[in-house]
């Protein structure tokens, strides 16, 4: 259209009088451009020729957009589309011998296109229409199958909270939610095994602890309700005492069971094992003299390692204790420390009548024992053994009884060995 | 109840933005006067002179005072001033069937097609203030004149596909 404005502007820069009649015959010669409508101005914007018959614009001023555009000199091209019609416009300056004299304006209405348009729109519509309809449906489906799985673990935390822990949520799927029911499955599992232990605790932990109870009530109804001599009064009373102090150590023991599950890891040190054998030897000297079992230590091979001090210390006090306590009388003790490799071996050997079998698998168990009548009248409650254990593994170790019937038991207790060399 | 919250939080944002809408004049003789348009729009819906709407209260006896007033310039962005500086208005007579508006010297600046743009908003803003249908606008010493009735002016093209 531009083309068609500058050829008309052409033809008309060309004659000698600019004025209706001659832009007249001047639009007559030209090719019929098959535009709408054609308007020529002046400089001034003045309409000289309007090829619209009915409500012609000569004589008025044409201050359409693109006419003022083109008489400040510039080529302008506009479209615009409304009911289904195309309409372009078009406007470009005339020039006489370098001087701007007026301009040509065309105008076209375009059906075709305007059709084509049209129909694109709509194409348009209907496309975008059905797209949000599918992004709706799949936002609903992607979201009920998301919640009905989420659905599902809450259904499962509630029948858990209800108290039944051996309930499995089911995921199905390869994606996030199924590795949130693996992860829930597994803590339940984790609770269960925690549930039970604190179930069997408590009720090993007051069986045991009943039992001395029931002595203690016992004696004192019998010195209550029976006159009895001094002399058995004081027996009883003595007996009592020795209940009463056994509830005692049991209740020191499980308060230090429950310290070490329920303690937060602490910050290590480095340990030579061989100066805390020699303090727990001091300290149950009397204890080994009174039984007549004599000590003796092989520490030559000393190493250090990685752990509570305070720690080791139980450590090698309960499993020297019991070696003293469980020991024949006139019997051995051997404590000694070797390095096999990267670790570091803790052994107490003892001379006593040894273990059986069947109970080296239970003995690190609370309250455990072997025999519950010696263990009663040493004073024992079955978890020294379960400390020792505790302690061990948490300090990243490992324990092993070994033994033969009528010759002793072995205690061997493994730490991995601080290399000092490397750490400096 | 998230539901509800999610439905009802867009609707009240919603209402309170109707109540943001354009300000309205709040003129209690609004009047529109004319100036070009900042805007380079060729959707064939807006012309390149638009109106503005001022108050005329106070000015009912004095049209040439509102009149100079006008010729400053416009108050808004969107549209700029096609007169040049120091343009005022030395008379106004009417003249039979037409209004004479006589200005100062600063008119003959202008020639062309802004001389006809400026011409055409001052003769637009005449009209609708006095309600007469020709306006002539002459220069202090006669040098340049022109002259603008209701029909005068072609601002959108509104030519229908069948002519």
């Amino acid at each position: 259209m531009i083309e068609r404005c500058l050829l008309t502007a052409s033809e008309i820069s060309e004659l000698d009088v600019i004025n209706t009649a001659t832009v007249t015959e001047a639009v007559s010669t030209i090719d019929k451009p098959k535009v709408n409508r054609i308007i020529v101005t002046d400089q001034n914007g003045l309409a000289i020729y309007d090829s619209t018959v009915q409500e012609s614009s000569v004589g008025k001023y044409i201050l359409l957009p693109e006419v003022v555009r083109a008489l400040e000199g510039n080529d302008v091209f506009s479209g615009t589309y409304r009911n289904g019609l195309l309409q372009s416009r078009s406007a470009t300056p005339i020039y006489s011998y370098g001087t701007l004299i007026g301009c040509v304006y065309m105008m076209e209405y375009d059906s075709e296109q305007g059709a084509l348009i049209q129909t694109l729109q709509k194409n348009t519509l209907t496309i975008t229409a059905i797209l949000e309809i599918a992004v709706i449906i799949f936002s609903l489906t992607f979201s009920r199958a998301f919640t009905r799985r989420l659905r599902r673990i809450m259904v499962s935390m509630r029948i858990i909270r209800s108290g039944d822990y051996s309930h499995q949520v089911k995921m199905g799927g390869h994606d996030e939610l199924t590795v949130l029911g693996d992860e829930f499955n597994d803590l339940v599992d984790r609770l269960r095994t925690s549930e039970q232990k604190r179930s069997n605790f408590v009720s090993d932990a007051s069986h045991e602890l009943k039992t001395p109870l029931a002595s203690i009530k016992l004696l004192s109804d019998s010195i209550l309700q029976n006159d009895m001599d001094i002399a058995t009064v004081r027996e009883f009373v003595g007996d009592i005492g020795n209940e009463a102090e056994r509830l005692n150590r049991m209740s020191q023991k499980l308060l230090t069971l429950s310290r070490i599950e329920t303690q937060a890891d602490s910050d290590c040190e480095i340990v030579y094992i061989a100066p805390t054998v020699e303090r727990v030897v001091r300290m149950l000297s009397a204890l080994s003299a009174e039984n007549d079992i004599s000590i003796e230590t092989d520490l030559a091979d000393d190493c250090p390692i990685l752990i509570l001090e305070d720690d080791l210390y139980q450590i090698i006090f309960n499993l020297v204790e019991n070696g003293i306590k469980y020991n024949t009388c006139g019997g051995k003790l051997m404590i000694r420390i070797h390095h096999v490799e990267d670790n570091a071996i803790l052994q107490v050997q003892d001379t006593g009548m040894g273990i059986p079998e069947d109970s080296l698998e239970h003995i690190f168990e609370r309250f455990y024992r072997v025999d519950k009548g010696r263990a009663r009248k040493t004073g024992g409650s079955g978890l020294g053994l379960s400390i020792v254990r505790n302690m061990v593994e948490r300090n990243g170790g490992s324990i092993r009884a070994d033994s033969i019937i009528g010759q002793g038991s072995t205690f061997t207790v493994t730490f991995p060995a601080f290399d000092v060399e490397d750490e400096e | 109840m998230r539901k509800i919250f999610c439905f009802i939080l867009p609707v009240i944002i919603i209402l309170s933005l109707l109540g943001c809408g354009k300000k309205g004049d709040d003129a209690s003789v609004p009047v529109e006067v004319f100036f070009r348009n900042a805007a380079e729009v060729y959707n064939n819906e807006e012309a390149i002179i638009k109106p503005e709407i001022w108050d005329f209260d106070g000015y009912e006896n004095d049209l040439q005072g509102f009149l100079n007033l006008y010729l400053l310039g416009p108050v808004a962005d969107d549209s700029f001033s096609p007169f040049p500086s120091g343009l005022q208005i030395v008379a106004i007579q009417p003249n039979e069937d037409r209004l004479c508006i006589t200005l100062n010297d600063p008119y003959d600046e202008l020639t062309g097609l802004d001389l006809t743009i400026a011409s055409a908003c001052l003769a637009k803003t005449v009209m609708g203030l006095t309600g007469c249908d020709v306006v002539e606008i002459t220069s202090l010493n006669a040098a340049s004149s022109i002259v603008m009735d209701r029909e005068i002016l072609l601002l959108l093209d509104d030519s229908s596909p069948n002519q």
